[in-house]
């Protein structure tokens, strides 16, 4: 069994990739892979809402070296009716809700 | 998780779907890796004839190096679209009528006041007519080209921050998308239907007092085409007392406003307050012709101009901006000729009572005796994934769009609905060496109509208001609605261009225009239009010009933002001898007294004298308020109540609203001053606590395109108020929309700014980089190399080059 940080890893790169290939929908899609073949005292789900955080924090990682994050942030959670701070969050926030949600599903419906 | 997936693939309320618009790759977040502008770029264009080079300068300019004038408008078209596109769609959607399709129905009642107008039916009629092989259509087609290069070639970061917000993907440029924003154009500069809301003040006060309070000739005479005099002449006269109002006066009111748009009110010149000027050699210190121009529009971000430079060796050289939609630029200068805009406010819209066959479903109108067949256009509405969501049935006759009233039908002929898109007008004045060839090439601009300003090196400066002046039948007035079914009250043509008013290198030495009556009436010219602004910054550009024989570059930017105010200079004076010995308005007058009449920033008097002339104005005109009893019918200009100041009896001084009294003038001017201080220390505070301070009190909005608060820049101090060559009156939203300053020396030089920046990228340095030198009133430096090769080092900050691609 390996670490459970190391698995957050593994699945934080996991998920960058898939996003960069497939989008978004990547998210629930990995973690519901993950959830099917993880086993359950892995705690599917903890690990895949720390995975697609950490993986989708890369990507906004990479943004802030090649782009011009600050200002964005500011106006795009001014939109939202949140702090910049809070628009990062809110995109932290988001995978890792569904791919916590996906990995559980993945994991109760696996075959026993 | 369910909900999550839910919000994420499909959205909630007016959020997008939160899946795509949060993805770090493809969705919002991608906009900041094109918020800056890479070193080298390269692109591909169908059409084009050869290598274009673009050199984007420090402030983010675009610098077109062509073969061809169609190559350098291509180009042209792919840098607006990749630094504009999402506002290129919203401007052209907007006449077009089309916004439903890309907001939902929340647009639906603007889409259908649009549509009636006739945008599209006389955009498609233009189409129609156009001759492909034409210059014009071959600068709309290359334009087209170049915006579409940039779509097809936009990477998932080049998407525009709106589109991820709406989730929606650009259409593609069209001839007609063009044609659109031209009539847009027209919309914003020249759709002041006046016979619209003058039956509401005639049906108020009568006849007569309405005339005389919305007056044909404006009694301050300071015009456009110089006259004779130097100073400013006072053609006052007594108002005709007002008569009883109407019992019909609220149904006429109500069925006015459910007619008029929402900023009508607006629309007569308050809100807008153009200048544009130029000084002959002589009264310069340089001893170089000096020109200078500043629209005043609604302020956006991202804002309504475009900078560029075109040169195409041996064809054109052109600076200026550009409308983003627009192949070409619109103010600007070439090596010889600069030149620039105001708006001229004339009557070019009329209305026609129309006998039509049936009142619910009519198919004929009557003229001269017969039936003539109605253009019937059922006009669909969409959402943005296609489903009809309103239809619309609107009837032409051959003047244009035909709209119930309370009277019956009319119909409504407006020079924006014929006039066809100038492109080719301007592409030809770039060749003009001087202002003579200026002036003839621009002889056959169509319109919106403009008082155009120009200069050139060889010292001579010229104005010419121009664009479609109709004739009307015996030179009637344009104020009242005629009858539809005869042929003989239609427009019987246009004004010839050497009759329009102008001047060529007069004796006084310069020119200007600030939006007032062009001619003198004295000189019995027809008829042009009515209701002209106060001439309050013509006045006031005069005396600046008229003082100064050694006039500079800089002098001519310090004059954009002047803080002196001839209005305040001929009000104040009366309210403080109304107030003189009153003791309850001791307090109002000393503070008043102690205004030097300037709208600085940290002026803290201007505040009272500004309350002042509103409660001025609502006092003196009660007799104009709707039965609602909180709003006035219309505002008669300032001028018409300086000319009321001349009789101190009128009946109109009578506050209707008080029986027990008649009020003369220096009762209601000694209220009026009294209410000002008790509201201005209800708002503001005490006159000394800083709560006064006009940077406190007064504020320009530049509002994004959506009005979306994190994108727009609210709340900037400015030194100007109403009446101020920069006046910040109303919303705040109308300004200096583009200051320019050019000197037509050997080396020509200019000097530009605009309250924004060239991107529309809200994450972009050059979103609203410009922002604060606007507030401040500075210019910068424009950049006008001759040759490719004169811009290197610093003064680069980007190239692109565009080679011909496959179509």
């Amino acid at each position: 069994m390996r670490r459970p940080a190391s698995q957050v890893l593994l699945l934080s790169a996991a998920f960058a990739v898939m996003t960069v290939a497939l989008g978004w929908v990547a998210v629930p899609a990995v973690a519901l892979l993950w959830g099917l073949v993880a086993r359950r005292e892995e705690r599917p789900g903890l690990v895949a809402l720390l995975g697609a955080g950490l993986g989708w924090g890369w990507l906004l990682g990479w943004h802030a070296v090649v782009g011009e994050v600050g200002e964005l942030v500011r106006v795009a959670g001014g939109v939202m009716g949140l702090p910049g701070v809070g628009f990062v969050v809110l995109t932290l926030a988001f995978p890792m809700v569904i791919a916590g949600g996906a990995a559980v599903v993945g994991e109760a419906v696996k075959p026993k | 998780m369910a909900g999550t997936l839910y919000v994420g693939g499909v959205g909630v309320g007016p959020l997008p779907p939160l899946g795509p618009f949060l993805d770090p790759v493809a969705g919002v977040w991608s906009v900041a890796r094109s918020a800056t502008l890479p070193q080298e770029l390269s692109g591909s264009i169908p059409g084009l004839t050869g290598e274009v080079e673009v050199v984007y300068d420090r402030r983010g300019v675009p610098h077109i190096w062509a073969s061809t004038t169609e190559d350098a408008v291509r180009a042209l078209g792919f840098v607006v679209a990749r630094d504009r596109l999402f506002q290129l769609e919203l401007q052209s959607r907007a006449p077009e009528g089309t916004l439903t399709e890309l907001v939902g129905s929340a647009a639906l009642r603007l889409d259908r006041r649009q549509r009636r107008l006739g945008f599209l039916w006389s955009a498609e009629r233009e189409l129609g007519q156009l001759d492909p092989e034409s210059h014009t259509a071959k600068l709309l087609s290359a334009y087209s080209e170049g915006v579409n290069a940039w779509i097809d070639a936009m990477g998932a970061s080049d998407l525009p921050f709106e589109y991820h917000l709406l989730h929606a993907t650009p259409r593609r440029w069209e001839l007609l998308h063009s044609m659109l924003l031209n009539k847009r154009m027209g919309y914003t500069l020249a759709y002041d239907p006046q016979e619209l809301w003058r039956p509401t003040v005639e049906a108020l006060v009568g006849k007569p007092a309405a005339d005389a309070l919305f007056p044909l000739n404006n009694p301050i005479v300071q015009p456009i085409q110089p006259n004779a005099s130097p100073e400013p002449r006072f053609d006052f006269a007594e108002l005709p007392p007002p008569a009883e109002a109407s019992p019909d006066a609220a149904r006429i009111a109500m069925l006015a406003e459910q007619m008029l748009p929402p900023d009508a009110a607006g629309r007569s010149g308050a809100a807008r307050a153009s200048n544009n000027w130029a000084v002959s050699p002589a009264r310069t210190a340089n001893g170089n012709a000096l020109l200078s121009n500043d629209p005043h529009l609604e302020l956006t971000l991202p804002s309504i101009w475009y900078e560029a430079h075109l040169s195409v060796p041996g064809q054109m050289d052109v600076y200026g901006v550009t409308i983003p939609g627009l192949p070409g630029v619109i103010i600007g200068f070439t090596r010889n000729v600069a030149w620039g805009f105001t708006n001229a406010g004339a009557d070019v819209l009329d209305f026609y009572r129309e006998t039509l066959d049936d009142d619910e479903a009519p198919t004929r109108y009557l003229l001269d005796g017969d039936w003539r067949e109605l253009e019937r256009r059922v006009e669909l509405y969409r959402d943005p994934d296609g489903h009809v969501i309103a239809t619309d049935t609107v009837n032409y006759t051959h003047r244009g769009p035909v709209r119930p009233t309370d009277d019956g039908p009319v119909s409504m002929r407006w020079t924006v609905l014929d006039q066809p898109i100038s492109s080719s007008t301007f592409a030809d004045a770039f060749d003009a060496s001087n202002v003579e060839e200026w002036l003839a090439a621009m002889a056959s601009y169509p319109g919106p109509a403009q008082n155009m300003i120009v200069a050139d090196r060889s010292g001579s400066i010229a104005i010419r208001s121009t664009g479609l002046y109709p004739v009307r039948p015996d030179n009637g007035d344009g104020r009242v609605v005629r009858d539809g079914s005869s042929s003989a009250n239609d427009w019987q043509g246009y004004w010839a261009a050497e009759d329009y008013p102008g001047a060529i290198n007069p004796a006084q030495g310069f020119l200007a225009s600030a939006n007032q009556q062009p001619f003198d009436p004295a000189l019995g010219k027809p008829y042009l239009g009515a209701n002209w602004p106060s001439p309050w910054r013509a006045m006031r550009i005069n005396q600046l010009l008229a003082a100064d024989s050694r006039v500079t570059p800089e002098a001519m930017r310090l004059y954009h933002t002047d803080p002196g105010n001839v209005k305040a200079d001929l009000f104040v004076p009366v309210f403080l001898d109304a107030a003189r010995g009153r003791d309850d308005l001791a307090e109002a007058r000393r503070l008043l007294k102690e205004w030097d009449r300037r709208y600085t920033k940290d002026n803290e008097r201007a505040i009272l004298f500004e309350l002042a002339m509103n409660e001025l104005n609502f006092r003196t005109f009660d007799e104009l308020f709707l039965p609602d009893g909180r709003r006035l019918a219309a505002r008669p200009g300032q001028s018409v109540m300086a000319g009321l100041l001349r009789f101190p009896e009128s009946p109109w001084w009578d506050d209707r609203r008080t029986t027990d009294r008649i009020e003369s003038r220096d009762d209601v001017l000694a209220a009026s001053l009294k209410a000002a201080l008790e509201l201005a220390k209800r708002r503001y505070g005490d006159p000394t606590a800083g709560g006064w301070r006009w940077s406190e009190v007064r504020h320009n909005n530049v509002n994004h395109i959506l009005g979306l608060p994190s994108l727009s820049r609210r709340g900037l101090s400015v030194q100007g108020g109403s009446g101020n060559l920069n006046p910040s009156s109303g919303s705040g939203s109308f300004g200096a929309s583009w200051r320019m300053v050019v000197e037509l020396a050997p080396e020509l030089r200019a000097w530009a700014t605009y309250p924004g920046g060239q991107s529309g990228n809200p994450a972009s340095p050059w979103y609203a980089n410009r922002i604060e030198q606007w507030v401040a009133g500075e210019l910068d430096d424009v950049l006008f190399p001759q040759d490719r090769g004169d811009l290197a080092g610093d003064d680069v900050a980007g190239v692109l080059t565009l080679r011909a691609g496959a179509r």
